[in-house]
């Protein structure tokens, strides 16, 4: 549904984009991950027609962004970082202005402006002025808004920024809801854990160089790959249990434990597991069976048990530390 | 690790208060508006133009007296050329001061205008009002920045001054106290911009809005007071209204330097000229001091109204004042989800929030149309009352003897200046309210978007001649009800008076379709070119400005440089300084005025295009020209349009 290929974008002497490769199937919801300046922005500008590539190509739902741009806007909407409003508008003015812009008939604006405030909760604000709505309904409109023409791809540009908990949430269950519909997403954010709940595959970008594109699975199991271990566990032990120390010890020379550590005070043990018996024994709970015998035969009692999982922050920084120079 | 972080602030710190009397008494305010106007391009580019500017008019003007001091003198001997040099310094002195008086006001109404504005759109103002800094300090602090430029500006000249001095004899005196009036005058432009840029979102607006203020203080006032003055029942206070009326206008101290320099001995009967220029800076500063209490008692209302909704804790109130996609963009910042009920905002036609109105097919004409047509209703209002009263003050003290022609030309003047701002933020306002990403991510096409922006600024800019009309309609009924009452009663003979014409002071109905003919095309091109500069420079201030400078160029600089390029240095080419001033619409409705009030039949009148060479023809010559004027008018609005469309759909690969 989108594939770039070596797109680059310079401003002056700064490099925005390097050579962008990217294929992104139809249905997908993409995370795009980097830090402020990375060149999310710029991409999807270029996707959207606003911004011209120095050098490259790229094409939206089939249509090339040079020579077809027309098209590629009728089946693309965008929503930028920061949205602007129309103050003197109401929100049905609002969509309607959009609507009438992608050409959508009178008649037929009414029952769809009618679904996307139905779809984005936004209904009993039909008729109140765009300036009088909070940050996140203005999000929400700005959702609603790219929805009105249907397009086939969306590209949203910090959809939860300067939202509050609340209005994060809500956020986050519409763009999943899009994803259902079956849209194609391109979402930029920086709080990498909403994107690891609706994304289906990532992108890490950092300087305008794409260190990473994939699915999520991958990215984690990459992230894996590249720590000293495969996976950490705590354990918490009960109060009648033997020293945490001791049982740290024993750990210690299973040649599947890369490193054991015990904190008596609080009663924890921290196990980093070696790579090999990670994959030996697969995901999930049999890979620790070993780890659980080994404490019980050491005269423990297991109080917790808690393989700790890889988050989309370890994946974001294990994959781009020391990647861009 | 502390003492590390302390060394590497400190001098951070040291270096960005720069000199010690940039961050000295003005305060924190003045040190970074001295240091970011430095900074920016654009101050640079109001140096080099202005500096331009003022070596062209000096260009010129030494150009024309140096050939009249040759034919005078000859060429021979270091003495004589010593005496042309003493014949040429008043003229290049004053040449200087007038071009600093006029571009330090206009520099100094851009550079206040924005003032606030921008820290209101940027969302800096509510960060600003949050510091212990007073109201006062705020204020001043702009304006001293600002003068800080303005002064940078006035120092251009010094050498040049400075050798005329030394070669031509200039007295000091005058060239001091013409100084001090242009600095003076360019202290008042700046403060009035900030004043109005108190109250706008954007920063055109208070840029006009300033050019008039200080046009109505400096020019209107002392000429109201000056034509009283005429008024026999108020003979006796003569004196005294002439006195007020030169204290209260600069450019009438500038007028008497200029008269003193130029060996005319000054003006008889008012009074010395240094007391004079004195009086008048002295009265300019009152004026300014009036608006900087004026300026920071309204910001000092923001400031309280801000802390009191802060111990609310709720949604700023600089947001409020400002609206639109700045309170947004305030409201962003303090990332609120539930801000108090905004006030509810009457809008342009009768719908208000709670309804909604019907968007045609054409959105961006469609929004345009809605757009309210003279801004605030309760601006419209004092405007439209102002107005009305100044016409029947001019009415009642002149009765029309004479006026007509100095009404209409007035009116076009201003209307003009209004037309070259109307648009200029069309587009640049939706790049600074975020709007136009998402704008040009639908497949409007870049005409249909262009079309739309000067649609809507051609719709509210149809009011100033339809006033112009209305003014000569309605001094037509007064003169013919002064020429007799029953006249207004009975309509066929006020038409055949009017067609007779033998009623002095009426201007002919015809005037009334050939008004529409010679304003149509410049304001069409005054708002295309508007919206074309929109389109090529970031902010809307600097395409207001250019738009201005443009029109200003066209009209005013550009016939002055011909004249004093072809009649004063070539002594021929009278064709072509005509030839460029018949489209000039100032003197087409005046020459229009003055052709349709002559005490004679309509047919055998004979109407000018002013010049140098003046042409005279019939009405339907004429009428003729005016329509081929007003066709190359609209050829070059349609040719701002089509570049201003270019210019949208380049780089997003749109239709033009």
């Amino acid at each position: 549904m989108i594939q770039t290929r070596e797109l680059t974008k310079q401003y002056g002497g700064l490099v925005a984009l390097n050579k962008l490769t990217l294929d992104i199937g139809p249905g997908e919801v993409f995370g795009f991950i980097g830090p402020n300046g990375a060149g999310k922005t710029t991409t999807m500008k270029i996707l959207s027609c606003l911004v011209q590539p120095d050098h490259g190509s790229a094409s939206v739902a089939g249509f090339d962004i040079g020579r077809d741009a027309d098209q590629v806007r009728r089946n693309i909407g965008y929503m930028p970082d920061f949205l602007g409003v129309y103050d003197d508008l109401t929100v049905d003015e609002y969509l309607q202005f959009f609507a009438a812009a992608f050409g959508i008939t009178r008649k037929n604006r009414a029952g769809i402006i009618g679904q996307v405030l139905e779809l984005t909760d936004l209904t009993f604000k039909r008729h109140e002025l765009v300036d009088s709505l909070s940050r996140g309904m203005q999000q929400r409109l700005g959702v609603a808004r790219v929805l009105v023409h249907d397009p086939r791809v969306l590209f949203l540009d910090e959809p939860a920024s300067g939202l509050d908990p609340r209005a994060r949430i809500e956020m986050r269950s519409l763009l999943q809801e899009l994803g259902k519909m079956g849209k194609t997403l391109l979402v930029s954010s920086h709080i990498l854990s909403e994107l690891a709940e609706m994304c289906t595959c990532i992108g890490i970008i950092e300087r305008g160089t794409l260190l990473y594109a994939g699915s999520i699975q991958d990215a984690y199991e990459r992230t894996r790959a590249r720590s000293d271990s495969a996976e950490r566990i705590v354990v918490t032990l009960e109060a009648q249990s033997a020293p945490a120390t001791l049982i740290a010890a024993r750990l210690a020379s299973d040649e599947r434990v890369a490193k054991a550590t015990a904190d008596d005070a609080s009663r924890t043990l921290t196990i980093d597991i070696k790579h090999r018996a990670a994959s030996e024994a697969g995901s999930g709970m049999t890979g620790h069976h070993f780890v659980i015998e080994g404490i019980i035969n050491a005269g423990g009692r297991i109080a917790s048990f808690q393989p700790e999982q890889v988050r989309l922050e370890d994946a974001f920084l294990k994959l781009t530390t020391g990647a861009v120079q | 690790m502390s003492g590390a972080t302390t060394s590497a602030v400190a001098p951070t710190r040291a270096k960005s208060r720069g000199p010690w009397f940039v961050g000295g008494l003005p305060g924190p305010v003045f040190a970074k508006d001295v240091w970011i106007l430095g900074k920016r391009p654009s101050t640079s580019w109001i140096r080099l133009v202005y500096s331009l500017i003022l070596l062209t008019v000096v260009g010129l003007v030494f150009g024309a007296s140096i050939d009249s001091a040759r034919n005078a003198y000859g060429y021979s001997g270091t003495a004589l050329a010593l005496q042309r040099s003493q014949e040429v310094a008043p003229a290049v002195t004053v040449a200087i001061m007038w071009s600093q008086f006029v571009m330090l006001a206009i520099i100094g109404a851009a550079m206040g205008a924005p003032a606030i504005s921008d820290e209101v759109r940027a969302g800096s103002l509510a960060t600003l009002l949050t510091t212990p800094l007073k109201a006062t300090q705020i204020v001043l602090g702009k304006v001293m920045s600002r003068m800080v430029e303005l002064s940078i500006l006035a120092l251009v000249s010094l050498p040049l001054l400075l050798a005329i001095r030394t070669y031509g004899g200039v007295p000091a005196t005058n060239t001091l106290l013409m100084v001090g009036i242009c600095l003076a005058m360019g202290l008042l432009a700046v403060q009035v911009g900030i004043f109005f840029s108190i109250r706008f979102k954007r920063p055109a607006g208070p840029l006009v809005l300033s050019v008039l203020v200080i046009a109505v203080l400096t020019m209107l006032l002392p000429g109201i007071l000056a034509i009283l003055a005429q008024v026999p029942n108020l003979a006796v206070y003569q004196r005294p209204l002439m006195f007020f009326a030169a204290l209260m206008s600069p450019q009438w101290a500038m007028v008497m330097n200029t008269a003193t320099l130029m060996n005319e001995g000054g003006v008889p009967g008012m009074g010395d000229v240094v007391t004079q220029s004195l009086a008048a800076i002295g009265v300019t500063l009152v004026w300014w001091l009036i608006f900087f209490v004026l300026s920071c008692l309204m910001l000092r209302r923001s400031m309280r109204a801000e802390e009191r909704v802060k111990s609310r804790g709720s949604k700023p109130v600089v947001a409020a004042v400002s609206t639109g996609s700045a309170a947004a963009t305030t409201a962003a910042t303090t990332g609120d989800t539930a801000p108090t009920k905004p006030k509810r905002r009457r809008r342009s036609g009768a719908v208000q929030a709670g309804m909604s109105r019907e968007v045609s097919d054409r959105p961006i004409l469609w929004r345009e149309l809605q757009q309210p047509m003279l801004g605030r209703r309760w601006m419209a209002w004092t405007g439209g009352i102002l107005i009305g009263l100044a016409a029947l003050f001019i009415y009642y003290v002149s009765g029309l003897e004479g006026v007509q022609i100095a009404l209409a030309i007035v009116s076009t003047v201003v209307w003009l200046l209004f037309a070259a701002v109307a648009t200029t933020g069309c587009i640049s306002q939706e790049r600074e309210g975020r709007t136009l990403d998402v704008l040009l991510t639908t497949p409007l096409s870049g005409w249909e978007i262009v079309w739309g922006k000067f649609m809507g600024g051609m719709r509210r800019l149809w009011i100033g001649p339809a006033i112009i009309m209305l003014h000569v309609l309605l001094s037509g009924c007064l003169a013919n009800y002064l020429a007799g009452p029953l006249s207004t009663l009975d309509p066929f003979t006020s038409i055949r008076r009017w067609q007779g014409g033998w009623t002095p002071d009426v201007v002919h109905p015809i005037a009334l379709l050939m008004i529409p003919l010679i304003l149509l095309g410049p304001i069409a091109l005054l708002a295309a070119s508007g919206v074309w500069l929109s389109t090529v420079l970031k902010r809307s201030t600097a395409a207001a400005i250019c738009n201005l400078a443009l029109a200003l160029g066209v009209w005013l600089v550009v016939p002055i440089f011909l004249l004093i390029l072809f009649e004063g240095m070539l002594n021929s080419g009278e064709k072509i300084v005509t030839l460029w001033l018949m489209p000039n619409p100032v003197l087409l409705i005046g020459s229009v005025i003055d052709g349709c009030m002559r005490d004679e039949s309509i047919w055998v009148r004979q109407f000018s295009f002013v010049g140098p060479d003046d042409i005279r023809v019939s009405l339907p010559a004429y009428v003729i020209g005016l329509c081929i004027i007003c066709g190359l008018y609209l050829g070059a609005t349609l040719l701002c349009l089509r570049l201003a469309a270019a210019r949208i759909a380049r780089g997003t690969g749109r239709a033009k």
